[in-house]
């Protein structure tokens, strides 16, 4: 029975580990494409290419969303 | 009388329908490119040159970004046969997770390698030279010169890869103290050449 309830700590501790571990690095991504994005942005004044810098720009948007509603549903699931 | 000779006109075209052209997603080369602008161009500065690397020189980072899209499958298809590697005992929603967060992550491994080449800009406008390096993310670098401090022009294209998709690097020698500008890999180098010597010999002649 204690070995049973040892196991059990041991599965909880590291599904928290887990979720830690998912959730640090989806934030760490978040990070990193809120600066591409930045740079993006900021690199489109020193250039501009009608339609393709726009492309560009909601691409960034876009995997920045995604990476967001990643953390959010992994939050909740999780 | 007949002309014996005629002197062929050296001018560079400008604003020409014929040799203008958009300088779409991936382009590398564009004479009298439409569209385009950049930061502090004065208002009769015409861009004549577009140039980014070519874009063969894009190839490893694509093939190492189809191997790691095609990881995950050929991992679990050497795994279901031989059982190889010891794979997490993941519940279902986290390995879909999991495996969201990877394809993510590798979609960001492939637009920033992406923006890496597509900022990475050489100009040459009817008064300057304009090179703009982006590299890294967090450097970036924008440097000019006027035609009248260039002295020199030459190019290299070493290899058989760049002398098959004819590509190599373009060396502008400025005057004085003011650095020497490189374009890398950047097509048609002898063209490059070509223009910016017409360039700045035009230039020697109207001083």
């Amino acid at each position: 029975m204690s070995l049973n309830i040892s196991i059990l700590e041991d599965i909880i501790k590291s599904l928290s580990l887990i979720k830690i571990g998912f959730l640090f690095l989806n934030f760490a991504l978040i990070l990193f494409l809120t600066v591409v994005l930045i740079q993006v942005i900021s690199m489109e004044r020193v250039i501009r290419e009608i339609h393709d810098s726009i492309i560009l720009k909601f691409l960034a948007i876009g995997i920045l969303l995604l990476a967001i509603s990643l953390f959010v549903i992994a939050f909740v699931i999780l | 009388m007949p002309d014996i000779f005629v002197a062929p006109n050296d001018k560079i075209k400008t604003s020409d329908s014929n040799t203008a052209g958009h300088a779409h997603m991936f382009a590398s080369f564009c004479p009298n490119p439409i569209g385009v602008s950049f930061i502090d161009q004065e208002k009769d500065e015409e861009i004549l040159l577009f140039l980014r690397r070519h874009f063969i020189t894009n190839v490893p980072w694509i093939l190492i970004s189809i191997i790691f899209i095609l990881l995950p499958l050929i991992i679990v298809a050497i795994n279901s046969r031989f059982a190889i590697f010891i794979l997490p005992n993941f519940t279902p929603s986290l390995f879909i997770l999991a495996l969201i967060l990877y394809y993510l992550i590798v979609l960001t491994f492939i637009f920033v390698n992406f923006i890496t080449w597509y900022y990475n800009i050489s100009l040459v406008t009817n008064k300057r030279i304009i090179d703009i390096d982006f590299s890294g993310l967090l450097y970036k670098n924008v440097a000019a010169t006027t035609l009248a401090l260039v002295q020199d022009v030459s190019y290299t294209q070493v290899g058989v890869i760049p002398a098959f998709f004819d590509y190599g690097d373009v060396n502008v020698q400025t005057a004085g103290t003011f650095e020497n500008f490189d374009f890398t890999s950047v097509p048609h180098p002898q063209r490059v050449v070509q223009i910016i010597a017409n360039l700045i010999g035009k230039e020697k002649n109207v001083a």
